[in-house]
């Protein structure tokens, strides 16, 4: 299992998400102020008093455009009086008109609530993984091809599927039609990213008209260059937009933790990383939230990420960080449940996922999921291919785990060399070749002290204690314990102290009842 | 004084108008009222007993005004620009929009106040607009939901043609003639013309909103007479096809698949910021109508609608035209291919009551 990413480097990479749920997430006002236009019309609505007219004398369609007058202005009491009217009016000829015509329909409405919402991510709930979505897409293409955020929406159902060229296809497409639009800028530069094409994110993001003057764009550009270990051109931009008050606080926020990331990279001084973040965090996104609370482990001082996690609805990524910290482990992993709902296609949430439900809940069920989830978009990633293995170990599917972990080393050369031995460990454990198993998990603890990884150690020697456990090697589960906690209290790891004393616990439960058991059993 | 006169326009029926027609009965008042210019309907006849449609127009209205002065001449102005549009059309022998038959002026009294004097106009009687004709005749085919439209089609282009462009299509202004057989727009309260100011021209939203396109909705006005005032009428056009097939106005369709964020009633929502989700929103409303439109002429009128409907003004209109170059802002396309489905569909249904 790898280890969770703490203090790992993290941008305000844009997110990218589904075109419905974009307006839950960002409100679609303009990032600027705008005095609402005094719009003049020129028509009045007919009075409700009419309407017992056009039911009565049995006139549907008389009735349906009062009815489409009201649902087109939102005006959902009078759409109520109106169906609430209609009587025994046949509306049998219109199959749309009678499905609006239910007070319920326009109850749900006027809630907010969308006609249909996927909150399952890819797999979880045993189905086909994306396929349903991706047919689904297309349809919408197909209907209306010049539609860009149906075809980001395709792309993203591709991307989730772990199909990056059929994505990629989609993101042009989507960009050829609306290729100055921040949102589908900024998603197709959050692909961009997730293709490891830096130069295509920034590309995209350069090429849309009026980047420079869009602080969505122009905190994307900082973010995405940073990802890239670039600076961006516009950084004096940024903090002049940043500080024009004509701009509405949460089309802000990214922007300035973008900065503030920079800041903090440069040392420059805590005071201006805390004036950034104070005024970034007035009205946050979920995103600059998140990069709130990074910016606050990496500082070593709040500035209030915290708050703004319980004020921000869907701050799930900074809520469980904020969890994980807490070790409130089943919490935090529910946390990353949505978080990976919200963005499927991303590795973070389903190795922190993996992690977290192996680790600390042992419940390698719910690992399997998210593993599995990240594997099916990121069949390449080494952490996920890693902890992907590690579930499916744990629960005895080993034949699987063999297919998904392949052979001995990091197919992406990326450094998780000694992580994929530990893993070969296990799954030589599994295999009964235990003293193969033994010597790989001793290598890559030796290579993990080399490299001062304690938590990478800690890890190791959790896992493989499991493994003693289970052939019922009590002395040599035991040592493993001790080392085990040794190193946790002295390097002040106290998340995987409480595991590893759950383990000697479990350890002392077993070794009890052994003891109690008749001989010969 | 107001109340009394605020019903001069009300009190036509018994009355006998100064060239001979006959005001027999008063109309309901079952649709849209044009906002700050009530008007009347009735049924007229002459000696001859032709039968007329009257609408008085009832000035009395500005006496309630804050500002008198400018309502009276806001109203006059009004009712000037639509008599000398009436008159326009006339002389252009448009032969799909509703003809103007006559006008004048009548005293109600004696009393020699302006303000029971209505003035009106005549216009031929038509059997109904679209939404009463196809209540009372219960199921309507495809062939004569295409007749409306490919004549709708046809007005709003001779409208067009004379540089005038109608701003407030909708099914209660599409009329029903000889038998059902020919329709007209009518209503040119709303109009807007290249050579003649109607004082509506000022109104972000000249006709009504339920009908509107979503650039007015979102209050992006074009500088470009036929980008603001022809691709309207073409929107408007579009949202009456999908209410004949759906019995839904195009605005309700996109207001339900819109969320209450990318509303156009949210306040501070710019049109360009808004777009790529309000089309999105249409691309749904175009998949339910597709559910509900199988058959390969339903399919053509789809494509219609897709056109006709397309919530971004510089797409608006027939892809092709915009591929080359040429104006995509007229309806001349449309008129054809309307006219085109209409007889094919009209084929089908007759071979199909042979079967």
């Amino acid at each position: 299992m790898s280890v969770w990413r703490k203090n790992e480097k993290r941008d305000v990479i844009p997110r990218w998400r589904h075109s419905r749920d974009i307006a839950t997430f960002i409100d679609a006002a303009s990032p600027k102020i705008v005095k609402p236009a005094a719009i003049k019309t020129g028509i009045e609505r007919p009075p409700l008093e009419v309407l017992a007219d056009f039911s009565s004398s049995k006139k549907p369609l008389v009735w349906a455009e009062a009815l489409s007058s009201a649902l087109a202005n939102r005006d959902f009491d009078d759409a109520i009086t109106i169906i609430n009217s209609k009587k025994d009016l046949d509306l049998s000829r219109f199959a749309l008109l009678q499905e609006v015509s239910d007070p319920t329909f326009v109850s749900r409405l006027r809630s907010g609530q969308a006609k249909e919402k996927d909150q399952t991510p890819n797999g979880t709930d045993g189905s086909k993984p994306g396929i349903a979505q991706i047919r689904k897409a297309r349809e919408a293409v197909r209907v209306y091809d010049s539609n860009a955020l149906a075809w980001l929406d395709l792309a993203r159902a591709y991307a989730i599927n772990g199909d990056l060229e059929r994505s990629e296809r989609g993101i042009w497409t989507a960009l050829h039609f609306d290729p100055n639009n921040r949102w589908i800028v900024r998603s197709a530069a959050r692909f961009f990213i997730h293709r490891e094409k830096t130069d295509a994110a920034v590309r995209v993001i350069e090429q849309a008209a009026g980047y420079r003057n869009d602080p969505w764009l122009v905190s994307a550009h900082i973010a995405v260059s940073h990802a890239s270990g670039k600076t961006s051109p516009l950084v004096r931009r940024a903090k002049t937009l940043f500080e024009d008050d004509n701009y509405r606080p949460k089309h802000l926020s990214e922007l300035g933790l973008a900065l503030a990331t920079l800041e903090i990279e440069a040392s420059s001084g805590s005071r201006a990383v805390n004036k950034l973040a104070k005024r970034s965090l007035r009205d946050p996104t979920e995103n600059a939230v998140a990069q709130a609370e990074w910016i606050e482990s990496v500082a070593g001082k709040a500035l209030g990420a915290s708050d703004a996690a319980q004020r921000v609805g869907n701050a799930f990524e900074a809520r469980s960080r904020e969890l994980a910290k807490a070790m409130e482990w089943q919490a935090a992993t529910n946390e990353i449940f949505h978080w990976l709902c919200d963005q499927p296609f991303s590795s973070r949430p389903a190795i922190d996922g993996s992690y977290l439900a192996a680790t600390f809940l042992q419940d390698y069920e719910l690992a399997e999921k998210f593993a599995r989830v990240g594997y099916q978009a990121n069949p390449e990633d080494p952490l996920i291919r890693n902890n992907y293995a590690v579930a499916l170990a744990e629960r005895g599917d080993l034949a699987k785990a063999r297919r998904v972990f392949g052979t001995l080393g990091d197919p992406s050369g990326k450094g998780f060399e000694e992580t994929y031995r530990a893993t070969e460990g296990l799954l030589r454990y599994r295999e009964g070749r235990i003293d193969a198993a033994r010597e790989c998990y001793e290598k890559s603890r030796a290579a993990f002290d080399a490299a001062a990884a304690v938590r990478s150690t800690l890890l190791s020697l959790v896992f493989q204690t499991s493994e003693e456990l289970r052939l019922d090697n009590y002395d040599d589960a035991a040592n493993l314990l001790r080392k085990g906690e040794d190193i946790a209290k002295r390097t002040q790891n106290r998340d995987l102290l409480a595991v590893l004393q759950r383990k000697r616990a479990e350890l002392e439960r077993q070794a009890s009842s052994r003891a109690h058991r008749p001989k010969g059993q | 004084m107001t109340s009394a006169v605020a019903k001069a326009a009300n009190r036509l029926l018994g009355k006998t108008l100064t060239d001979g027609w006959a005001v027999e009965m008063e109309l309901p008042r079952t649709g849209t009222q044009t906002g700050g210019f009530f008007s009347t309907g009735y049924l007229a006849k002459n000696q001859n007993g032709r039968v007329a449609f009257l609408k008085a127009m009832d000035f009395s209205q500005a006496m309630g005004a804050p500002d008198f002065a400018r309502a009276i001449q806001q109203i006059a102005e009004q009712f000037n620009f639509e008599r000398d549009l009436l008159e326009f059309c006339n002389g252009k022998r448009m032969r799909n929009v509703v003809r103007s038959i006559g006008g004048g002026t009548i005293d109600l009294d004696d009393s020699n106040d302006p303000m029971s004097r209505v003035q009106y106009f005549l216009f031929e009687p038509a059997h109904g607009d679209v939404r009463k004709v196809m209540d009372s005749l219960g199921d309507i085919t495809l062939a004569w939901g295409l007749l409306v439209l490919h004549q709708a089609a046809l007005g709003l282009d001779q409208l067009h043609t004379a540089a005038v462009a109608h701003q407030d299509v909708k099914p209660s202004n599409l009329l029903l003639f000889e038998n059902m057989r020919s329709a007209k727009v009518g209503d040119l309260g709303c109009a807007s013309s290249m050579t003649a100011a109607n004082p509506r021209d000022r109104l972000n939203i000249p006709g009504e909103l339920g009908y509107a396109p979503p650039e007015q909705l979102y209050g992006h006005f074009s500088s470009e007479w036929r980008q603001r005032r022809i691709a309207s009428d073409m929107y408007q056009l579009g949202s009456v096809a999908v209410f004949l097939f759906s019995g839904l106005s195009a605005n309700a369709l996109l207001a339900t698949e819109l969320s209450a964020a990318h509303h156009w009633t949210t306040p501070g929502i710019l049109y360009a910021d808004v777009l790529p989700f309000v089309r999105d929103a249409f691309g749904r409303v175009l998949a339910q109508l597709s559910a509900q439109m199988q058959s390969s002429i339903e399919i053509e009128v789809l494509k219609i609608i897709e056109q006709l409907c397309e919530p971004d003004i510089a797409r608006r209109g027939d892809p092709r035209r915009i591929r080359r170059g040429e104006p995509q802002y007229t309806l001349e396309p449309y008129v054809s291919r309307l006219g085109n489905l209409w007889r094919s569909a009209e084929i089908a249904h007759k071979r199909k009551l042979r079967q």
